[in-house]
């Protein structure tokens, strides 16, 4: 498993506090716009020019509350003097009605504003400070440790990736699932948040795999982030924070729905749709020239991974349907007999595992898995309310 | 004893006489007696001719006549401040009256973990059932303990004979603690001098419980006015702690709003202002919001809960746990502030006056 070292985390200490954003606070009058603001990427600060970025620009319209598409019109077409008299028309109307201070975002390397906000709206805490916070979480869960750090010096976003050394087995999962949940200490510019982590370990025939980051093969999108945002710096935040995070230890780290989640996808049937979107993208990824070996892998796909489909669509025919004539909306109505955790299995287990099967663009299949898993917490799964119909 | 008859002012005048000479219409200029009446009801509007007349009235009635003339009037001495040096005064015997808990460290800043200091008044203030006297109550108890020597009285001023029984089921604290009972001076009279005595320099440690209560009953069963009993009450508990080195801790009510109800002049002549409070999750804490011998203490906040015994029981982890984050938010400060030189030393030029730019050079007068 990756781990980040002790020495790896001193350095990245210092790199760290060397890219962290300048900030600071100044009235909203003291910002200016001249007519060639947009075009040469400028502003001034209480009488300072200052560089600015198109970001910047699109910040200050929303703090100005100025419609985004407009303010995009404006910065695409550099429409200087109307955009200018607008801006400072509107920064005068916000001044004298509550919007006193603005929060100035700069990104030190680049020398250049990156971001605006009022004050208040900004509970973002030094990476420093964070990795401190860290430490200490580490220190009161031994089990813990650092598995990645993600950092996007432009964007200024970091994520600390924690892993909890506990493998979490489901008694519907498999008797060979083992899960580790984390949680990731995730840097925005204006805020500080977790969001939930988890990697999942398969130990068929011996092998054990990481899936990467994310809930399901490093989906970030699902809906198990379980997200919890500092709201300040203060000993009370602080306090929260880590109360939160004393929380989800409570509970190994596994976010509430997942294993609700994944109960539904044991029990729930996958439908002719669904396993028909894995089974092509699947099959579209197959990673061979030859024509006849790649309708060979793609074959092999079908019958070893996805069974349930062409099994499906035989039981279509036999009673008397023509397969090829049925709508959307009729193949999600139709079962097969692969269940919703069966085709995310295969999925993760293609975008994972030497299968003998050349694969391309592997991280697209464990995508997709997360994207399948992820409906039994969104919409549903497009089987997972039929028994409702025999009420 | 005069009769209390006549309109608004003039019973007034006369309860005064009943009150404060025993009855006997008294002598002496009657400018100076009207000072001293007028300390005492300083808006009761009663004019020089009308306290005169009143005055001659009761003579009449007693049938004596009394010498008003102003017979060596002193002269008035030019005022003189006296400066003193703090090495040459005298004070009592302070002691430090530890608990051995960690509310210790609140009480004062003392190198070996604090304690409370003799010579120091304590208000404790807190809304109704947050536990403002089981607390007060087991410092009491945990002082007793650790120093078996010390004299601490808890003097009530609510709870009867009974009342102390079912408060002693709930807090056996109480059972370790003298206890004087104010109760039961409050038909005999004595209330004045059970209060006199207590705070007479006997006891170490002494726990008022409560302020209010006391000025109400000082009010009903004296007739004094509320300025007249907080005024004496208040310099009773000065009195005891400046000149016979007691620790007096002086519980008293809060408004529905939260705030501290009570004079101002007793706010500030106190060495600390300990708050009992629930947080918004309706967990109990103990706070100093002041306190001149112990600065480190104030603005911490010491949870604490009530064990089987019913027996204050501080949260000391969550208490340490606090402090650590207070660093982490300390050092968090400095480095936003690192970082808002930062974008200062980017972007923002001082003008050649050194004035920053946020910060204009004052206008000078012409």
């Amino acid at each position: 498993m990756r781990q980040v070292s002790t020495d790896q985390l001193t350095r990245l200490r210092a790199e760290l506090a060397a890219a962290e954003h300048a900030t600071k606070v100044v009235p909203l009058a003291h910002l200016t716009l001249d007519e060639q603001s947009l075009s040469k990427g400028r502003i001034q600060v209480a009488g300072n020019e200052v560089k600015a970025s198109p970001e910047f620009f699109s910040s200050l319209g929303r703090l100005l509350k100025l419609n985004s598409a407009l303010t995009k019109e404006f910065l695409k077409n550099e429409d200087g003097k109307i955009a200018t008299s607008l801006i400072n028309g509107l920064k005068e109307y916000r001044s004298s009605h509550g919007k006193g201070d603005v929060m100035l975002i700069a990104n030190p390397q680049s020398r250049e504003l990156v971001d605006i906000c009022e004050p208040k709206r900004y509970s973002r805490m030094t990476n420093e400070s964070v990795l401190d916070l860290t430490e200490r979480i580490l220190t009161e869960s031994p089990k813990m440790l650092i598995e990645t750090i993600d950092f996007n010096q432009g964007g200024g976003r970091l994520a600390i990736n924690l892993l909890n050394g506990n493998e979490i087995g489901f008694p519907k999962a498999g008797k060979d699932e083992y899960f580790k949940f984390g949680f990731s200490i995730v840097q925005t510019r204006k805020g500080t948040h977790t969001e939930m982590y988890n990697q999942r370990l398969v130990c068929s025939n011996g092998m054990r795999a990481s899936l990467g980051s994310g809930a399901i093969g490093g989906n970030s999108s699902l809906n198990f982030t379980e997200s919890f945002k500092l709201q300040g710096t203060g000993v009370e935040e602080i306090r929260n924070f880590l109360n939160h995070v004393e929380e989800m230890k409570k509970h190994d780290f596994v976010p509430g729905a997942f294993q609700t989640t994944l109960n539904q996808a044991v029990d729930t049937r996958a439908s002719i749709a669904e396993v028909e979107r894995a089974l092509h993208l699947a099959q579209g990824r197959v990673d061979e020239q030859d024509q006849a070996l790649r309708k060979q892998f793609s074959d092999a796909i079908g019958y070893k991974y996805f069974d349930g489909y062409a099994d499906a669509l035989a039981r279509v025919v036999k009673k008397g349907y023509d397969p090829a004539r049925l709508g959307d909306k009729q193949r999600a109505f139709i079962r097969t007999g692969q269940s919703v955790w069966d085709v995310v299995n295969s999925l993760t287990y293609l975008g994972s595992n030497n299968s003998g099967i050349p694969i391309k663009q592997k991280h697209e299949l464990k995508f997709e898995a997360g994207q399948l898993f992820a409906k039994g917490c969104n919409g549903g799964y497009d089987l997972q309310f039929a028994q409702l119909a025999a009420l | 004893m005069v009769e209390i008859t006549g309109g608004k002012k003039e019973r007034l005048i006369r309860g005064w006489i009943n009150d404060e000479h025993e009855g006997q219409p008294p002598g002496g200029s009657v400018k100076v007696l009207l000072q001293d009446f007028m300390t005492i009801y300083p808006e009761s509007g009663v004019s020089y001719s009308s306290f005169n007349g009143v005055l001659k009235k009761v003579e009449t009635e007693a049938g004596i006549e009394t010498d008003h003339s102003v017979v060596d009037e002193p002269q008035v001495r030019p005022f003189e401040f006296e400066v003193v040096k703090v090495e040459d005064m005298e004070f009592p015997n302070f002691g430090l009256f530890t608990t051995g808990k960690k509310i210790d460290e609140l009480f004062s800043d003392h190198e070996k973990g604090g304690g409370i200091y003799g010579g120091t008044v304590n208000i404790v203030i807190g809304e109704s059932g947050v536990g403002k006297s089981t607390v007060m109550l087991d410092t009491l108890s945990a002082i007793r303990a650790q120093n078996p020597d010390a004299k601490v009285l808890y003097v009530s001023s609510e709870m009867t004979r009974n009342d102390i029984l079912f408060y002693y089921k709930k807090t056996p604290a109480i059972g370790k603690v003298p206890t004087l009972l104010l109760m039961n001076y409050v038909s005999d009279g004595n209330l004045v001098k059970a209060l006199e005595q207590a705070f007479s320099g006997e006891h170490d440690i002494i726990l008022l419980d409560s302020y209010q209560d006391v000025i109400v009953k000082l009010k009903e069963v004296q007739g004094w006015r509320s300025t007249r009993a907080e005024s004496w009450l208040t310099a009773l508990m000065i009195d005891a702690a400046e000149k016979k080195g007691c620790a007096v801790l002086a519980i008293q009510h809060m408004t529905k709003g939260g705030t501290y109800v009570g004079s101002t002049y007793l706010k500030h002549a106190t060495q600390a202002m300990v708050e009992i409070r629930f947080d918004i999750s309706g967990h109990r804490y103990v706070e100093f919001s002041k306190n001149r011998r112990g600065g480190s203490g104030v603005g911490k906040r010491l949870y604490y809960s009530l064990d089987d015994n019913g027996d204050v029981v501080y949260d000391t982890r969550r208490f340490e746990d606090t402090e650590s984050m207070r660093v982490i938010e300390d050092r968090e400060t400095d480095r936003r502030q690192d970082l808002n030189a930062k974008f200062e030393e980017l972007f923002i030029k001082k003008p050649a006056d050194g004035h920053s730019v946020e910060e204009p050079a004052p206008v000078e007068n012409k």
